[in-house]
């Protein structure tokens, strides 16, 4: 890997996110952490470049066209151009079927899936010219179906289903798509979720643990230098894809 | 539930299967003597529901991904699922005392990723998701989901897509299933 290449993390002030940072960092990348909140933004961009990493921070709300543009523009001008986009940012409010209210699925899309989709057209900008790049869709083993989470699994599974066509037609140019699809993670994502629930969750994974950020991170680090492994799903589950080590869990 | 013999010789249900969504793509795969009623394309899912319902979603139209713009992403994007989304609330609205069966219908090759089909592609992995989530939350309702990726409708095709609803509106054993109704034009590739 060549000190010269770039990645931009999206979500990059979260728990995953900033793990993706430190690693492709370490890894020689120059890095721009950009996320909706800029502030914490900026604490991981200091934090890699503590580690002797190169990091910048920029504010990027994946929802909106003008902030999207100028996220790509700034790694392009700033850090030399744009290996590597890593389609983090996400979120996580969702409802059961009976009770999913339309507007909070329209706005979850828009933050999972269109929003992320339309970053990927414009970095394919730059990496069409250069003849090279990875994009790296940060899906979720939710994508095979979760009680509670139609809208965030459709999300994901937007995600997945794009990879898989954008595969096939950017290879052609250099260019590889790959689903990273992390299950349950330890962040602050998760810890907002109820106890008892985290509890049965980690019962049911079976390597006994649940996963941390840099489990994904370095997923991610292969997949950046991976050209070919393309339209492919990663999924870094502890085994819980596969079924659970008890009978009777669930 | 009566069977009876459909024109073209195969096996039929005289249970009433409804079909909502997409009227082109609807008239498409059915067969006018397949004992399977095509309804109405508006959102307005029957009270009398029989208890088997085929959604077949508009699939935003393929084309060149990068010429798309922010807003057709959007729209089209975003708009299409939106309405899949109000298709499977007004039918398990309507499902909601009874056991039912969900059938999700979606053409094979985006769902299975293509060049040029970005967008479609990215609604059937979403729709595909969502019918997994459904399958589970609706498990306990013995509401079956069920999702059935269609090739070009051949004549083959369009038979044996009728003969897998029928067995898929059958009890509540199968469930959360993924079938290819292609003639093998899948075959050979790793399935989403
Ligand atoms: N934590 C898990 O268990 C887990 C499991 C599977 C998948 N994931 C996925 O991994 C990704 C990162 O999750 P995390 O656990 O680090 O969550 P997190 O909440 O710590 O990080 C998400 C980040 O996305 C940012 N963000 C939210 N909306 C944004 C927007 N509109 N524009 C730009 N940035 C925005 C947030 O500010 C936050 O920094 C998400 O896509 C999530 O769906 C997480």
């Amino acid at each position: 890997m060549t000190a010269a290449r770039t990645a931009l993390v999206t979500g990059g002030a979260g728990g995953i996110g900033a793990a993706i940072a430190q690693h492709l960092a370490a890894d020689g990348y120059r890095v721009l952490v950009a996320d909706v909140d800029l502030e914490r933004a900026q604490q991981v961009a200091d934090s890699v470049r503590h580690c002797g990493g190169q990091a910048w921070s920029h504010h990027l709300d994946v929802t909106n066209g003008q902030s999207r543009r100028s996220a790509v523009d700034f790694t392009v001008s700033e850090l030399g151009g744009l290996d590597v986009l890593v389609n983090c940012a996400g979120v996580l409010r969702d409802a059961r079927i009976r009770v999913l209210e339309p507007e909070r699925f329209t706005a979850l899309q828009r933050i999972n899936l269109v929003g992320p989709l339309a970053l990927t057209r414009l970095a394919i900008e730059p990496m069409t010219v250069a003849g090279r790049g990875a994009i790296i869709n940060i899906a979720s083993r939710a994508w095979l179906g979760t009680f509670g989470s139609t809208a965030y699994s459709a999300s994901k599974g937007g995600l997945v289903g794009a990879t898989r066509s954008l595969a096939l037609e950017l290879g052609p140019r250099g260019i590889t798509v790959n689903c990273v699809a992390p299950g349950f993670i330890n962040t602050e994502m998760t810890a907002a979720m109820p106890e008892r629930i985290l509890q049965r969750i980690r019962a049911a994974i079976p390597v006994g643990r649940g996963g941390t950020p840099a489990d994904v991170a370095e997923t991610v680090r292969y997949l950046a230098g991976a050209g070919y492994t393309t339209g492919q799903v990663l999924v870094v589950c502890g085994g819980r894809s596969i079924g659970v080590p008890m009978a009777g869990v669930v | 539930m009566t069977t009876t013999t459909g024109t073209d010789g195969i096996a039929t249900t005289a249970t009433r299967v409804l079909f909502v969504g997409d009227p082109t793509r609807i008239s498409a795969l059915t067969q006018p003597d397949a004992g399977m009623t095509a309804v109405a394309a508006v959102f307005d899912v029957p009270a009398d529901l029989a208890g088997a319902v085929v959604v077949v979603p508009r699939v935003p139209d393929a084309g060149d991904f990068a010429q798309m713009t922010d807003q057709e992403l959007d729209t089209d994007l975003g708009g299409a699922l939106s309405e899949l989304l109000a298709w499977v609330q007004a039918v398990v609205q309507q499902l909601a005392d009874s056991r039912g069966h969900l059938i999700i219908v979606l053409p094979a090759e985006p769902t299975l990723g293509q060049v040029g089909a970005a967008m479609s592609g990215t609604f059937c992995g979403a729709a595909l998701s969502m019918a997994r989530t459904l399958a589970i939350e609706l498990d306990r309702e013995h509401i079956t989901v069920n999702t059935v990726m269609h090739g070009e409708p051949t004549p083959a095709i369009r038979t044996g897509f009728a003969a897998q609803l029928q067995a898929l509106v059958e009890g509540d054993a199968i469930t959360g299933q993924e079938i290819y109704v292609t003639s093998g034009t899948d075959l050979g590739r790793l399935r989403p």
